[in-house]
């Protein structure tokens, strides 16, 4: 599904290069879930953005279902990724104007999902995610760990093949962090394909694989 | 997808009050501004389209060049119309108007006082669009003693009677039929009436004399006849049937005249553009200008800018609290286009809530406006069907071109950058930020400038010396309805211990003067020069307290003074002499027999019987005739103390000569006052706009302030926690504004300067740019700002550091 070949990301500035990844060369197959581990600064985040196409490699070549991500037009991407990947993030990142059932359209409507598709979709998520009474809150009348929920539940509505989640739990408290471990591992036994990036060894064994980087290189698997 | 996108900017409005009134205001301030203006230009530029053919008619005015001193009138002989349609076949149309101006006139025992005549000929409907109410506009006005009124005319005279075929007793007793009822002259006319009389009435219009310039003509071309070469051909005209005329009257040859260097010819001003581009001599009534159309058009584009600019800098600098949102937006797969259209939706909509509010403010300020201008402007919002789509059109303009910036700014956001923490945003923008603010102000303090110049010009015209005395004077008018009766009149004025003098004139300081070639005797016909003439008794340097230059002013003592003439400096200067007393002048008259030769007794100092707008010209003055023909204006010049009292004492004295007819005054310096009515005009308009212009500007700074000040927070609290004081870190939080203002003003000055200067050159005489004025609009502009930054900045000093430092 993932392929990547002698991926490179470093920041010129001036005389100077700064490498955040090097030569790294990684294939995800479906199905897969992936933990990211590493130190800070060793990349983790970076690569997750350029496997969710949100940033772009310098050097290096990068497939994703046999496409050529690393040709592909901004457009292009905006298309595949919206179609295909669904992010989580550390901090949420929820709209603070718009209510539960608000944010879990958005990708809907990006997608143009007609109307009646969607109620009948927003409707599904809220009951399988148990948020049904939450759904006119907005994201500041929420919990951490409620917040995380939604997200995941916005990122899952779409019906992505790949749901990318750095550090979902980091803002979170232990039990709160394990409901939402359980939930991504349960959306990977659906067939959902996921790759996390973790400081935590506990999480990263939900996965069935582990990534280690440190100063940008993949140390071992 | 729209309901989502409304919804985010609806929550964004209220969740951020004071940035959405901010901008809301002053839109909606702005926009009402640009509103208002506009429909004054609107108004201005509309002049005399109401005539079907607008297009297509032309005023000839006289104009010539006299010993090297240029001549520019509206008005022609009378011949020309009736010859000029005969020779001329792009001529299809054409007719002739003559000033009559306020007269009396009487129906059924009501007298009815300053009712506006003009004569005209009847071909005058043919040439303007004067719809009638009754009566046939072909055959109204042509035979004499008819009349075609006005429809508000009709009905003061004959209530809900039927005006035609009454009989109306005009002026002093003719009786005048009325033949026709027109809807009123519109408002936006260079020419009212509220009587048109049959031109053919007055013998006058039917005299060959192409010299002397009495009639206002148009002339209705046919449809592809060529204005420049009609001009020339009229100037060949002119030659060509004055030629003659001059020889017989001046006994030199219109060739040798003009081999002297002389010039005569017409201007022709199109029928569309006199009201804001003719300025000649003898305007029907005063025009507009295009300048000051110009001016405030630019002001209201200054003042729309400066609400526009407020939403462009608010909206980047806030536009940290919308960077989460365009970053999870486009992880979750929005095209930059789709947020560009978003941001740009939401400034259209904020634009039409601004103009809603814009328009409630419109029709609040509009009649205040209307007082101030002397218009009378309306939005006519249900009437006019082009009204709501050209605001909705207002609303979209304004909102695109205040949403473009920032939705192409927002959008541009990567969520990567954005979900970077601690990341300071809107600080790249603020480049432009900087720039645009010292846009505001400079436009601002530019305005302030102007106005404080043009009071300041209208100040030196009140009290400039204009080299009479106008001060405790009243004129009465058409003391010439008096007449063999204004002896007794006068004699019982000067009865009376509290009026030191009294004049009778045809003319006062301030009104148009006629005018007449003279040359002096000893030098050709051709050097020949325009002089403005008054007739006048001989109290008239005495009451106006005029000063001798050399010479004596005429005198009853010296009984040939009735061929005597006193004239001011000017007239020496222009015949380039330098002793003028004791020389004589020659007045052409209809033959070479009616010539008449009068000495120079006196010169009286150069005094400003016009205007300040324009030099002092060349002026003549002559006896009135002994009796018979008073001139119409007497000055009363009454001593110091009670003026109530001996007004009224001089208005018993003409009850009892006048009778029924209406006792009219005026002060003197009051009516010259009027002289700058226009200006003063547009200096309550320019400060009411610069006032506003700056409020609006303040408002962004205000926002910008809230806005600069809480990204300083950290700094603030490390300022403090490492022992800055309170009015330490407010300096340091005004200083930055304080250097955009102080940037402004040394843009501004110049600005100001050039302009403003450009502008007195309208005055003849004119006050100095005093570096005051600078000065003081940028201590005020300076003093506004800091006020207004400097409640934000004394909010975050005054905080409790640890506060500041706990975020982060």
């Amino acid at each position: 599904m993932i392929k990547l070949s002698a991926i490179e990301k470093y920041f010129a500035n001036k005389a100077m290069k700064t490498y955040v990844l090097r030569n790294i060369s990684l294939e995800v197959k479906q199905g897969e879930f992936v933990s990211v581990m590493g130190p800070s600064g060793s990349g983790k985040t970076t690569l997750l953005n350029i496997v969710g196409m949100l940033d772009a490699p310098s050097n290096g070549e990068y497939y994703f279902l046999d496409e050529p991500v690393h040709k592909m037009n901004e457009k292009k991407l905006t298309e595949l990724h919206k179609t295909y990947i669904g992010f989580v993030f550390q901090s949420y990142h929820l709209i603070d104007e718009l209510t539960v059932y608000e944010n879990l359209e958005i990708p809907l409507l990006y997608q143009k999902v007609s109307g009646n598709d969607r109620k009948g979709r927003v409707a599904e998520i809220l009951d399988r995610f148990n948020i049904v009474a939450k759904k006119d809150l907005f994201p500041n009348q929420l919990s951490g760990g409620q917040q995380q929920l939604v997200a995941i539940a916005r990122a899952v509505i779409a019906q992505p093949k790949l749901i990318l989640a750095d550090e979902p739990t980091g803002n979170l408290h232990s039990e709160q962090g394990t409901e939402i471990m359980e939930l991504l591992k349960e959306l990977n036994r659906q067939g959902t394909t996921i790759i996390q990036v973790t400081h935590s060894e506990t999480n990263a064994a939900y996965g069935n694989r582990i990534v280690r980087l440190k100063d940008g290189w993949i140390e071992k698997e | 997808m729209l309901r989502n996108y409304l919804q985010v900017a609806l929550r964004n409005l209220r969740n951020s009050k004071s940035y959405s009134v901010i901008n809301v205001v002053g839109l909606a301030v702005g926009i009402a501004c640009f509103i208002i203006i506009a429909l004054f230009v609107r108004d201005e530029l509309g002049y005399d389209r109401y005539s079907k053919n607008v297009d297509q008619v032309y005023r000839p005015g006289f104009t010539a060049t006299f010993h090297g001193r240029e001549i520019e009138s509206a008005m022609s002989p009378a011949p020309m119309g009736p010859t000029v349609f005969q020779d001329f076949p792009e001529v299809a149309t054409y007719a002739r108007l003559h000033y009559e101006g306020g007269t009396l006139v009487r129906y059924d025992n009501k007298t009815f006082v300053n009712q506006q005549l003009i004569w005209a000929d009847s071909t005058v409907f043919g040439v303007f669009t004067l719809p009638f109410v009754a009566g046939n506009p072909r055959t109204a006005l042509d035979r004499p003693n008819t009349l075609v009124i006005t429809e508000s005319a009709a009905r003061r005279y004959f209530g809900q009677d039927s005006p035609i075929g009454k009989i109306l007793d005009v002026g002093n007793g003719s009786k005048y039929i009325v033949t026709g009822v027109i809807k009123d002259i519109p408002r936006n006319s260079h020419f009212h009436a509220d009587l048109l009389g049959s031109l053919c009435t007055l013998k006058d219009s039917r005299n060959p004399n192409w010299m002397s310039n009495n009639y206002y003509t148009y002339f209705l071309l046919k449809k592809g006849a060529d204005a420049k070469e009609f001009r020339r051909r009229l100037n060949r005209e002119l030659v060509d049937h004055a030629g003659p005329q001059v020889k017989a009257v001046t006994g030199v040859s219109i060739e040798q005249f003009l081999a002297a260097g002389n010039r005569v010819g017409y201007n022709l001003q199109p029928l569309k553009s006199i009201h804001l581009y003719s300025h000649v001599d003898y305007e029907l009534e005063q025009n507009g200008s295009i300048s000051t159309v110009y001016v405030f058009s630019t002001i209201a584009i200054a003042i729309l800018l400066i609400a526009c600019i407020n939403f462009v800098n608010l909206a980047t600098a806030r536009s940290e609290k919308r960077a989460k949102e365009v970053g999870i937006r486009k992880t979750l797969g929005s095209p930059r286009s789709h947020l560009i259209w978003q941001f740009i939706a939401e400034s259209v909509m904020m634009s039409g809530g601004s103009v809603i509010i814009a328009v409630g403010i419109v029709e609040l300020l509009l009649p205040v406006f209307n007082n101030v201008a002397g218009k009378q402007l309306s939005l006519d919002l249900l009437s006019n069907a082009w009204s709501i789509p050209l605001l909705v059109a207002l609303a979209v303009a304004v909102g695109v071109a205040a949403g473009t910036y920032p939705a192409l700014y927002l959008s541009s956001f990567h969520p990567i950058d954005v979900f970077k923490s601690n990341k300071r945003r809107g600080g790249s923008g603020s480049y432009l930020r900087n720039a645009l603010v010292v846009f505001q102000f400079t436009v601002s303090i530019a305005l302030f400038i102007g106005t404080l110049v043009i009071f300041d010009q209208l100040k030196y015209v009140r009290t400039k010396d204009l080299g009479f005395d106008k001060e405790e004077s009243v004129v009465i008018y058409r003391a010439d309805d008096l007449g063999a009766q204004i002896q007794s009149f006068e004699n019982d004025l000067r009865q009376n211990g509290n009026i030191i003098s009294l004049t009778n004139s045809t003319g006062v300081p301030g009104d148009q003067y006629s005018d007449s070639g003279f040359w002096l005797e000893g030098t050709g016909a051709e050097r020949l020069i325009d002089l403005r003439v008054i007739r006048t008794d001989v109290d008239f340097a005495r009451t106006y307290r005029l000063q001798m230059a050399g010479g004596r002013y005429l005198s009853a003592q010296h009984p040939s003074d009735s061929d005597a003439v006193v004239v001011n400096q000017e007239v020496a200067k222009a015949f380039g002499v330098k002793d003028i007393v004791g020389k004589y002048l020659v007045l052409p008259g209809e033959t070479r027999a009616e010539q008449k030769r009068l000495q120079v007794v006196g010169v009286i100092k150069d005094f400003n019987y016009h205007s300040l707008h324009e030099p002092i010209r060349p002026l003549v003055m002559g006896l009135l005739p002994e009796a018979g023909s008073p001139g119409p204006y007497i000055t009363v010049r009454l001593a110091p103390g009670n003026h109530l009292s001996t007004i009224s004492y001089i208005e018993r004295a003409w009850k009892k000569y006048a009778g029924n007819e209406e006792f009219n005054f005026n002060f003197l310096d009051d009516k010259l006052q009027k002289l700058y009515s226009a200006d003063q005009r547009t200096s309550k308009i320019a400060g009411a706009f610069s006032i506003l212009a700056i409020f609006i500007a303040c408002l962004g700074l205000l926002g910008l302030a809230a806005f600069v000040t809480e990204q300083r927070t950290k700094e603030i609290g490390i300022r403090k926690a490492l022992g800055a004081s309170v009015p330490e870190v407010v300096a340091l939080l005004s200083a930055q504004f304080a250097k955009w203002v102080l940037i402004a003003n040394v843009i501004a000055w110049p600005l100001a300067y050039l302009i403003m200067n450009k502008w007195l050159q309208n005055f003849a005489y004119r006050t100095d740019l005093t570096v005051w004025i600078f000065i003081s609009s940028g201590c005020i502009a300076l003093a506004i700002a800091i006020l207004t930054v400097g409640l934000h900045a004394v909010k975050a000093a005054t905080a409790n550091p640890v506060e500041a430092l706990r975020y982060e």
